[in-house]
């Protein structure tokens, strides 16, 4: 074989390969019943954010797969989900086109996700435009769009709710030594516009945040940026970030000889776990469950058939499926009182004020603004637990 | 005064990582042309297999293990890839631009994006004034100047070196004396992926890392790589140190976010000055 035909060859095995273990294709469900229901999905299975984004992709298409087995009726039709999942790649700039892609070429109806806020605007507008096309999401940019009479639903209180009124004064309860904290975001809009409210809940709940550095969400050099960090900080809020880059600071903190305290926002346990050892105290926000600490044995047995469905190690499960999974059922719920799978605005007033309970409980309010409850995660002394609060 | 010492070994030990992973860079470029796209993902190779072995048979053998995984996986791409692009630029970019999209998303399916932590070593060293500094930076501060040096050496005083010097100077006066393009191109490959791999190593003892690891570092490669000079390891060496101090004191005393722009203004004032970079050899063709 010529030299440069060779190299093409080697090229095109190459990209072939490399589109698809990006996973770029549809992963489709069977569709014999009198209905069929099609759900899309857009989440990050590569890059940076795979780690959530593939689980929350993942517990999508394990709810579908139940559900199908199962079967359900609508309107005294039996029907089926059809499921077409796309990958964000970590790349926000990817969500116009594939919710394009899967309202206009697959004809969803309803899609979930994508898992990056800022990834949550351009799908949305694809949403708007289509008119009859509902979109769920975790991220807080949904919280531009829900409970505003329009087919949006956050899969989570907004953060004003969880965090702010939530997650920050049950920190400050279990954690009544510490009384000033330093406060790391990332600095990108998200970061900004957080800051300021996560600080004014702080001082509210009566701890001072004493100073909050923004970095780029690229950094992976995180000694010289902990080096700013004042010594009469008794701990340190993490904000907006990833796991990497949290344990990244963690480690950096703890080089620098700051206090072990960390508090931290859309991180998961695993950090906390990893350097339990070290730690003084580790909290993170627990939306649906801990994978980790589960509430009960029906939660439990989730994580053990979820695991077990994809292959996934022991403790590396996050909290992604809790927070994806029942909202399927509950769609299939809001349908049935709807009577009708295609009605995108009757199926929202459906669910509108609603509650559901599966794996973990589940409510919107009548605006269609999440109200499930939630958690605060804590570590303290190698010890974890959950302690729930919200959920009105 | 403490401070701003530790703030400094911050910055030389980031130094060192640059300065590893742009030689790699730089010397695969000098000798074959090649802008080697996919050369982060040795540095993710070199730490995720420290971190393998090290589990399995101890941190000690799990070094050269990692070494020779690296080498064999530098060969393996070069002997049935990069070997047919030699000549040709925009075949070689396109073909480590596709590399670099498969190996991540192997490596993201292999090793998931939770980050990992390779061995360290414990305890820290106490600084004049106070401050202290773990072990683990400065065991990778002296690591990265041995290579560094020992890869300076090598380069001026072994054969190989001197092949390697050759071909990146005129490849066709280099095979006019017996020195095969081809396999000085293996050579130089071989060099890069044990430079990235000791990187990733290093990276892996001081930081968590995750499959992207290569990438992060691969661009700031990049920069050193240019701002020093394409084809030039002392440029390499000298834009390392400039770059790894400016960040450090720049995130320590000035503002964290905005370490990228004077990054980046640093590379747009230096090739605006010397528009072929600090120490550049000669005048490489683009394109």
């Amino acid at each position: 074989m010529p030299k440069k035909s060779f190299a093409l060859a080697s090229l095109s095995v190459l990209v072939l390969g490399t589109l698809s273990a990006c996973g770029g294709g549809s992963d489709d469900a069977s569709s014999d019943g009198d209905c069929v229901v099609k759900i899309g999905g857009i989440f990050s299975q590569t890059g940076a954010a795979s780690a959530f984004g593939s689980d929350g992709e993942r517990a999508i298409d394990l709810a579908i797969q139940d559900a199908n087995e199962e079967g359900f009726e609508v309107d005294g039709k039996s029907c089926t989900i059809e499921y077409k999942a796309t990958d964000l790649a970590s790349d926000p700039n990817n969500a116009a086109s594939l919710a394009q892609e899967l309202i206009t070429g697959f004809e969803a109806k309803f899609i979930f996700g994508p898992d990056l806020a800022a990834a949550v605007p351009p799908a949305a507008t694809a949403v708007q435009r289509a008119g009859d096309v509902m979109q769920f999401s975790v991220s807080t940019g949904m919280d531009a769009y829900a409970g505003k009479d329009e087919p949006f639903f956050r899969l989570a209180p907004t953060d004003v709710k969880m965090v702010n009124e939530g997650y920050i004064p049950a920190v400050a309860e279990q954690l009544p030594d510490v009384t000033s904290i330093a406060m790391l975001m990332t600095d990108d809009d998200t970061g900004k516009a957080l800051a300021e409210g996560y600080t004014a809940a702080f001082e509210e709940a009566g701890v001072e945040v004493t100073q909050t550095e923004y970095y780029a969400a690229t950094t992976t050099n995180f000694a010289p940026i902990v080096q700013r960090i004042d010594d009469s900080a008794q701990g340190v809020f993490i904000g907006y970030n990833n796991d990497s880059a949290a344990a990244g600071i963690m480690d950096a903190a703890a080089e620098a000889g700051l206090p072990p305290v960390f508090i931290t926002r859309g991180i998961s346990a695993q950090p906390g776990v990893d350097r339990s050892d070290d730690l003084q105290d580790y909290t993170w926000l627990v939306l649906g469950a801990d994978p980790l600490y589960p509430a009960n044995d029906e939660q439990q047995a989730f994580v053990d058939k979820f695991s077990d469905a994809f292959s996934i190690p022991d403790g590396r499960m996050t909290y992604f499926p809790f927070v994806h999974y029942d909202y399927v059922g509950m769609l299939i719920q809001a349908m049935q009182e709807a009577g009708t799978t295609t009605d995108v605005d009757a199926i929202s007033d459906a669910l509108r004020g609603s509650s559901y309970e599966g794996v973990v409980p589940l409510s919107f309010d009548d605006e269609g603004l999440n109200t499930s409850p939630m958690g605060l995660g804590i570590l303290r002394d190698g010890q974890g637990e959950v302690i729930t609060f919200g959920g009105e | 005064m403490s401070e701003l010492l530790l703030t400094l070994l911050l910055g030389i030990m980031q130094a060192g990582l640059y300065t590893l992973v742009g030689l790699g860079l730089t010397i695969t470029f000098g000798v074959t042309h090649i802008l080697n796209f996919a050369h982060g993902e040795f540095v993710t190779i070199g730490a995720f297999a420290l971190i393998g072995f090290s589990t399995m048979v101890g941190t000690a053998a799990a070094i050269p293990l990692a070494l020779l995984v690296a080498v064999a996986l530098g060969a393996l791409v070069y002997l049935l890839g990069f070997v047919f692009t030699i000549g040709n630029h925009l075949q070689g970019l396109a073909f480590s631009l596709g590399l670099l999209l498969f190996t991540e998303n192997i490596f993201l399916e292999l090793f998931s994006s939770i980050p990992r932590n390779g061995p360290r070593v414990d305890g820290t060293l106490a600084l004049l004034g106070g401050e202290q500094i773990a072990w683990s930076r400065v065991v990778v501060i002296i690591t990265t100047a041995a290579l560094v040096t020992v890869a300076a050496i090598a380069l001026k005083r072994t054969w190989v070196g001197l092949a390697l010097r050759a071909t990146g100077d005129d490849r066709f006066a280099a095979s006019t004396l017996g020195l095969s393009a081809k396999r000085v191109g293996l050579y130089a490959f071989l060099v890069a992926a044990v430079l990235a791999a000791v990187a990733g190593m290093c990276i892996a003892s001081v930081s968590p890392v995750t499959p992207a690891i290569g990438v992060s570092y691969l661009l700031t490669g990049f920069v050193v790589a240019i701002i020093g000079g394409l084809g030039s390891p002392e440029g390499v060496l000298m834009a390392a140190l400039l770059l790894g101090i400016v960040e450090a004191l720049t995130s320590r005393y000035i503002d964290p976010s905005m370490t990228s722009v004077y990054t980046y203004s640093l590379m747009v004032v230096v090739l605006l000055a010397l528009p072929q970079g600090l120490f550049n050899r000669k005048v490489v063709r683009a394109g």
